[in-house]
């Protein structure tokens, strides 16, 4: 009996020593090694402007526009469905820059914050539409976000851009790769991205005593003004190294994309010298060929194999800049605002300064009697509207590369003029004027997007068009 | 918690204390078989007396008996019990010779080394012995049980993929994912992979089926365990040393067929050279001749009539076939003859010993691999020691010790695009010459190297005269494999060492360290020569490099008592277990090339390199207790409690609590007047298993809550770090799934066992899976990790033996199982997110193709997609250019399969000569082939280029009669039929998603294993003179015959690569081989 005993003390021992108390507690064991817990705002800032040129260089919208061709899988320029997920921009940069915003740490962080989000919401709009927005971004308080309308959106970007620019203080600004903590710079972005949201709306609220023309007139007014000279540009400077511009990662092991034909006759028949930017050759890709077949894509490539490049080689360095907002944008924006009557600035001087400062942002020279020319130069007086075309087409060209930006100029003035490829695959053969929403929104958020697509004339579909470009 | 721990101590104190009588003499021994093998579980009974002990894993007794005790007996079920006279030693041993009228008894073994007969278990108990299992001499554990037992899936690989584990499912799928897989236990040491283990090592193996049977491991044993008891020292005649010699070669067997009509690119017709100033003068011999298109990958070109042509090759100067034109023929054995001859060898030697004082065995094992991909080899060393030393007779020490040295090289991927198979059945070109690739892998011009798939003539560029010889997408498959060599090593080690105390009859303490260290090493090398050669392959000169820690510890103390009172046996087992698990791995890559080229080391990199930390430790602590209380050995009752701790799961509520009971009434006992029927037990049981929140065999989930942990990228932007926030939220509440099931069963035997049957129904409920839902984005989060979801279980298991022919000298014996899952069904998914689809669990690249979702209402594993739009009768709906009619939404149904089995058949003539053939099959459950989609998209696969009901080629214009003949309905409901192009029709299909036909049944019944064995005379041929005690030859076979398919005979559904179908899948093959077994 005594082994009894004896046994019975072992196993009591082995479990008052370690005990319940002690069974349950493994100290730190379940504290993950390889993270931290809290965030640095100034890593989540960084990480944001790392990624942001992306929006600037959007293939896409380039290839609806026609800037671009694709040169051998020619899906998209053939508008195959554009069905496509947004919630990548909200879980990335935008909650990103919301969790700068929720931290409290740095008012000036903060405004920054909200100025980069308006511009990752001003994307988004134009090419989906209605989205969320002001239950966006909240976390697990609201899994279920309702969209907002487009207007909505609109004047809520006027509205926190407008307010951001006054609430700059001296508080810290860490981690800003673009400005490097400049207020002045922050102030002149955010009202330059305000007035160039406020064109875009003069389709659909053109009147100069509409909202849209008052957030025009209120960008130019703000504090710190808006950009005015190359030096001020909205832009990312990329380092190289490991963090490449996206021009010269574009063709690193691919040669999916050129310079599109119709974009090559444009420049050349305005004798153009940003042609000798803007492509690698003068030999344009055709636009919307199938992929093979005697005139498809690859046998284009294959018979012109220095079919033009996006950009000349000399300007897609690895440590290139990509632009967001330029100077000559936002003088051209300011020139239509004029042609409108939605402001009594000089119509001829900012749109020659346009052009020019479009040129300089290029390092090429205007070419004698450019701005005279046919298809150039002014035919109506200001406040008349009169030079829709002519303004379009030069804030479309100055707009090289930003994809998405010269499809929103496209859509909303109807020029240049574009012809649809004949090859198209989608059912009505038009150029697409909207992102579908993706059916992951139905499975997830599914109220919420079929109310927005009740919203839509025209449906979920590629044809449907987007608030700002309904008649 | 404390009660429950009490709870089981209490049980236990009754039955130690009840274990009080008179003890005067202590008897010691050993128990074996007529072989020499040692028998455990047999019971020792002092004769006369109530007293009596059961013989451990070494088939070694102690026992204290009553004075005036004369002999011992010893019993054990299926053998003649034996009565041996007390003499003055006090050492007695015994043999047992199996008794023919009796069924055998079979010993299962559980968690700890816990051992049950499979009398008195509640549960389905399935033992597959050595002889059963290791027929051929298979290499990979699952193959060899395939079949041959119940309620098993087992998902084989294709030899090919070079080692590559094999996965089974247990009783359906198992978590919320794609399934987690039942774990491997060796002598009691949980592997998270079972590929290293020497199968002529293995004595048996129990599978223990769902919570009921494997609550005594508790979390990880939710889904099942596959419990593998290692061979013993053994008592021998001679010097007790085996040798086992084997080789098999394997050839590629299933291969996707393609058409062999037309050839490369995507131009129909051959294209005119004309030589042009500039062009490389030595093409000026080519000028006027014809190539077809070499920049599409795709086999869209000219029809192959042995026309002259100028090949691929042709272009570069240094060879015999420089600027030569060719004939264009098809080479329809291409794909087929890229694959080597497989050759494994498989010799190890075994030394085996049993004495007093020691057992010993030791056993080394070789393996060589050269596998079916060029390049590719797998070199395993194994060594096995085992060995129970005893000290006196109340105290002894174990080791069991196993050292695993393995290397694995060579590029084995079946991916998307992957060269071989991603190439062949995918993108290739069917007149291209695998003979002629082979001879130029090293072809290159200025360091260029030569590829089929390059820019057409024209696009040549003076100016750059370098860039036209550049790959397209693909290189010569020969070179890539050439210039991108990846080695991986591991150093394992496992086992434990042990010491066991025998207190008295039948109570023993033991304490046992277990541990299993695996050093992974990992190199991989991208030549710069390839990069050099590509136009738009993506590929840099790289080099990568990882080493990986992983450490698995155990500490276990277990009390076991196991007695026989009068009427009543009792076997219970009181322990703890203390785990420990770290994890460490380093590794780093180069980035966009190398700047020395083909400078294999990490600061080489162009870009800075990427660095991978990473590091996790997991710890568990358990208590448990297991009880079986027998009377007459006829009723058994059986229960088992396990607490768990876990350092994962939320403190302060971090532990769980695994609990399982059940019963069996081996009712033949009252019924002896029923001579026909020699067995019949009835058996229930139910068990359920609370889990931690690991997503693979063997984890627990480390820092998945509190989840956001947020990291720094590699690289610092001009001195900035960048952070993103994760994508994640974890609600605070998290806790495991809960494993529940329950079975009841019947086991018959009849006509002196000369017919068992064996019957099983079960089913459970899975719940409150730890998944990561997809929330919507617009929050900021893409997903939540929190419980949801429930999976309704149920099937039926049926198990036949016979032995038709019994005769001294012709023996006929014959196993049939059938499983049926009947339910495996998503009862919901979360009512409380109000979502009835998960995200998709998996898919197979494309989304073209269906991908894998659990579906509320549906079974799980369902494949869901685009699809043909059909009316209400199921017939097309087509639009008038004779393309389907999308239906966004297909089910095509689920990965899983409805019913598994096998059949097994062995036969012996005349003692010597033995035959075994076993085959096994599947049917229901469906898979997803990319490789379909792509090979008739691209105009590689048959279908591409067969011949209508109009007698022409599909490929021929509509006009001629040529066209896919498309049939349905019009949008008026109206039957229409159309004949569409070839190419624009299976281009369609992609595009569009109508995939229909590329979804394929699992069904399958396949001739895995054949063995033609003969025991050597070895007397006769007087080999006893070299000391050979027994030789036996034989020759093997495996995936002899894949009988029924319903895939096409494309591709083997028993290796279906992964969870929703194949992307690339690399070819079934057939084996042969012989082995010799020596015993000296």
């Amino acid at each position: 009996m005594k082994a009894i005993h004896r046994i019975l003390a072992g196993i009591g021992l082995v479990l008052s020593v370690t005990g319940c108390d002690k069974l349950e507690d493994f100290g730190d064991t379940n504290v993950n090694p390889g993270a931290a817990t809290e965030p640095v705002i100034g890593g989540l800032l960084t990480n944001v402007q790392a990624n942001i040129g992306s929006y600037a260089y959007d293939t896409r919208g380039g290839l609806y526009a026609q800037i671009f061709s694709e040169t051998q899988y020619t899906d998209v320029s053939l508008y195959g469905r554009p069905e496509l997920s947004f919630t990548g921009y909200y879980t990335g940069n935008l909650y990103d820059l919301q969790n700068i915003i929720n931290t409290g740490e740095s008012n000036n962080m903060t405004q920054i914050a909200r100025i980069l989000q308006q511009y990752i919401f001003f994307v988004i709009t134009n090419l989906w539409g209605d989205v969320p927005y002001s239950q966006a971004l909240q976390g697990e308080l609201n899994l279920r976000p309702a969209y907002d309308r487009q207007e909505d959106i609109y004047r809520g970007i006027f509205q926190t851009l407008g307010d951001a620019v006054d609430s700059f203080d001296d508080s810290p600004i860490t981690g800003d790769v673009i400005f490097g903590g400049d207020i002045d710079a922050w102030r002149r972005a955010a009202n330059s991205l305000k007035l160039i949201a406020a064109i875009q709306l003069s389709k659909r609220v053109p009147a100069s005593d509409g909202f849209a023309a008052a957030a025009f007139r209120e960008a130019l007014a703000a504090t710190g003004g808006v950009i005015t000279s190359n030096s001020e540009n909205f832009d990312v400077d990329y380092p190289g190294g490991n963090f490449q511009s996206p021009y010269y990662t574009r063709y690193l092991t691919r040669h999916d994309y050129g310079e599109s034909e119709p974009l090559v006759e444009l420049l050349l028949g305005f004798h153009d010298n940003r042609q000798s930017v803007y492509g690698s050759s003068n030999v344009g890709m055709p636009y919307g060929l199938p992929r093979t077949g005697a005139n498809g894509a690859e046998a284009f490539t294959s018979a012109n194999p220095n079919w033009s490049r996006i950009f000349s080689e000399a300007f897609r360095p690895e440590d290139g800049t990509v632009y967001i907002i330029t100077a000559a944008q936002v003088a051209l924006a300011r020139a239509e605002a004029a042609d409108l009557g939605w402001t009594t600035e000089s119509l001829a001087d900012l749109y020659e300064e346009g052009i020019r400062l479009s040129h300089e942002q290029w390092d090429v020279e205007l070419s004698e009697g450019y701005l005279e020319q046919d298809g150039v130069g002014l035919t109506a007086a200001a406040g008349s509207g009169g030079n829709a075309e002519q303004i379009a087409i030069q804030r479309y060209i100055a707009s090289y590369p930003d994809g998405t930006q010269v499809w929103n100029i496209w859509r909303k003035s109807g020029y240049p003029v574009l012809t649809p490829t004949p090859h198209a695959t989608s059912t009505s053969g038009e150029i697409p004027r909207r992102y579908i929403y993706a059916t992951s929104e139905l499975s997830t958020n599914r109220e919420s997007v079929e109310a927005a697509i009740a919203n839509l004339p025209g449906g979920n579909t590629a044809e449907a068009r987007v608030w700002w470009d309904q008649e | 918690m404390k009660q429950k721990v009490l709870g089981i101590l209490f049980l236990c104190n009754v039955l130690l204390f009840s274990a009080t009588y008179a003890q005067d003499r202590r008897v010691s021994g050993r128990v074996s078989d007529s072989s020499g093998d040692p028998m455990p579980g047999v019971t020792v009974i002092a004769t006369g007396t109530t007293t009596g002990v059961t013989t451990d894993d070494n088939g070694r007794y102690t026992i204290t008996v009553p004075v005036g005790t004369k002999s011992l007996t010893f019993r054990f079920l299926g053998y003649t019990a034996k009565e041996v006279n007390l003499g003055s030693s006090d050492i007695v041993d015994a043999v047992l010779s199996e008794d023919p009228t009796q069924l055998a008894e079979v010993v299962v073994t559980g968690a700890y080394g816990i051992k049950a007969t499979s009398r008195s278990t509640a549960y389905n108990a399935q033992v597959v012995t050595q002889e059963q299992m290791n027929t051929i001499r298979q290499t990979d554990i699952n193959n060899a049980l395939a079949g041959k037992v119940t309620g098993i899936q087992v998902r084989s690989q294709s030899p090919a993929a070079l080692g590559r584990e094999t996965e089974v499912r247990l009783r359906g799928m198992s978590g919320f994912g794609t399934g987690m897989g039942a774990i491997y236990v060796v002598d009691g040491t949980i592997l998270p992979n079972i590929n290293d283990i020497n199968l002529d090592d293995i004595d048996n193996v129990s599978v223990l089926q769902g919570p009921a049977a494997a609550a005594q491991f508790g979390s990880q044993g939710a889904n099942g365990a596959i419990v593998v008891t290692l061979k013993k020292g053994r008592q021998t005649r001679g010097v007790g040393v085996t040798v086992n010699l084997g080789a098999q070669f394997d050839n590629v067997y299933v291969l996707p067929a393609y058409q062999d009509l037309y050839a490369g690119g995507s131009s129909a017709d051959l294209i005119q050279y004309n030589w042009k100033e500039g062009d490389p003068v030595e093409w000026q011999a080519l000028d006027g001749k014809y190539y077809h298109d070499m920049q599409d990958d795709a086999s869209w070109g000219p029809r192959m009539e042995g026309q002259e042509y100028i090949p691929w090759y042709a272009w570069y100067g240094g060879h015999s076939r420089s600027f030569q034109t060719a004939s264009l023929m098809p080479q329809p054995n291409n794909a087929r003859d890229f694959f080597e001859t497989g050759v494994t060898l498989n010799n190890g030697i075994t030394f085996s010993s049993s004495t007093e004082k020691l057992d010993f065995k030791t056993t080394y094992n070789n393996q060589s691999v050269n596998g079916l991909l060029p390049n590719s080899s797998l070199a395993k060393n194994n060594l096995n020691v085992v060995t129970t030393y005893r000290l006196n007779d109340k105290l002894s020490l174990s080791a069991n010790i196993n050292y695993i040295n393995r290397e694995l090289k060579g590029l084995i991927s079946d991916a998307y695009g992957s060269t071989s198979t991603g190439s062949f059945n995918q993108w290739f070109h069917r007149d291209l010459d695998i003979g002629i690739l082979k001879e130029l892998r090293a072809l290159n011009h200025n360091g260029i190297y030569a590829s089929w798939n390059k820019r057409n003539p024209n696009a040549y560029d003076p100016g750059d005269p370098n860039e036209w010889y550049k790959a397209n997408y693909w290189y010569n498959p020969y070179t890539q494999y050439d210039f991108s060599p990846i080695t991986q090593q591991n150093d394992r080690l496992f086992g434990d060492v042990s010491f066991t105390y025998k207190i008295l009859n039948g109570l023993s303490i033991k304490g046992t360290y277990r541990k299993q260290q695996n050093t992974y090493a990992r190199e991989a090398r991208v030549y710069t020569e390839l990069e050099n050669s590509a136009y738009q392959t993506g590929v840099f000169g790289a080099y990568a490099t990882e080493t990986d820690y992983h450490n698995r510890e155990n500490l276990e103390f277990l009390a076991s008592f196991d007695r026989t009172f009068n009427n009543f046996s009792v076997n219970a087992n009181l322990g703890t277990d203390f785990f420990n698990a770290v994890y460490r791995q380093n590794g780093a890559n180069t980035n966009q090339g190398l700047t020395v080229p083909n400078g294999f080391f990490i600061s080489n990199s162009v870009q800075s390199p990427s660095i991978s930390n990473v590091r996790w430790t997991e710890k568990y602590n358990a208590v448990f207790g297991t009880a079986t209380v027998g009377y007459k050995d006829m009723l058994f009752a059986n229960f088992t409690l396990r607490n768990d701790w876990f350092s994962t799961l939320p403190m302060g509520n971090n532990d769980v609590l695994s609990k399982s009971f059940g019963g069996s009434f081996v009712f033949s006992e009252l019924l002896p007047e029923w001579s026909w029927l020699s067995f019949g037990k009835v058996r229930y049981s139910w068990g359920e298993i609370p889990q931690a929140l690991g997503t693979e065999k063997g984890r627990f989930g480390a820092y998945r809550y509190p989840g956001m942990a947020y990291t720094i990228g590699n690289n610092q932007w001009n001195g900035n770090i960048l952070m993103p926030t994760p994508d994640q939220l974890v609600d605070p509440n998290i806790h495991g799934a809960v494993n529940m099931q329950q079975e009841m069963g019947i086991d018959l035997r009849f006509l002196r066992n000369r017919l068992g049957a064996s019957f099983t129904y079960w089913n459970g409920r899975d719940r409150d899976f730890p998944f990561s839902l997809s929330i919507n984005g617009a929050s900021g989060f893409s997903t939540l990790l929190t419980n949801i979801g429930e999976i309704e279980k149920e099937g039926v298991e049926l198990q036949l033996t016979a032995q038709p022919i019994v005769n001294p000298k012709f023996k006929w014996d014959v196993n049939f199982t059938y499983s049926h899952l009947i339910k495996n069904d998503v009862v919901e998914l979360s009512k409380e997110y109000g979502v009835t689809r998960s995200n998709s669990v998996a898919n197979v690249a494309f989304s073209a193709l269906p991908q894998a979702y659990h579906q509320e209402g549906m079974r799980a594993g369902q494949l869901i997609g685009r699809g043909i739009l059909r009316n209400e009768d199921g017939v097309p709906i087509l639009n008038s250019d004779g393309s389907y009619q999308v239906d966004p939404e297909v089910f095509y149904g689920s990965v899983l399969p409805d019913f598994t089995g096998g059949i097994q058949n062995s036969f012996n003539f005349l003692n010597d000569f033995y035959l075994a053939f076993n085959i096994d099959y599947q049917f229901g459950g469906v898979f997803a082939s990319l490789s379909d989609g792509f090979g008739a998209y691209s105009g590689l696969s048959e279908r591409t280029a067969a011949v209508n009901d109009r007698g022409m080629n599909v490929r021929d214009a509509v006009e001629d009669g040529g066209g896919v003949k498309v049939v349905g309905v019009n949008a008026n409901n109206e039957p229409v039929e159309y004949y569409v192009d070839a190419r624009t029709h299976y281009v369609n299909l992609f595009n569009n998603g109508t995939v229909d036909e590329y979804i394929h049944p699992l069904d399958f019944i396949k001739l895995r294993e054949v063995s033609i064995g003969y025991d050597l005379p070895v007397s006769k041929w007087n080999l006893s003179r070299l000391g050979i005690q027994n030789a036996n030859f034989s020759i093997v076979g495996r995936n002899l015959w894949l009988i029924h398919s319903k895939a096409n005979g494309d591709y083997d559904p028993s290796e279906i690569s992964e969870f929703a179908g194949e992307r690339a899948q690399l070819p079934g093959t057939r084996g042969w081989g012989f082995n010799l077994r020596i015993g000296f």
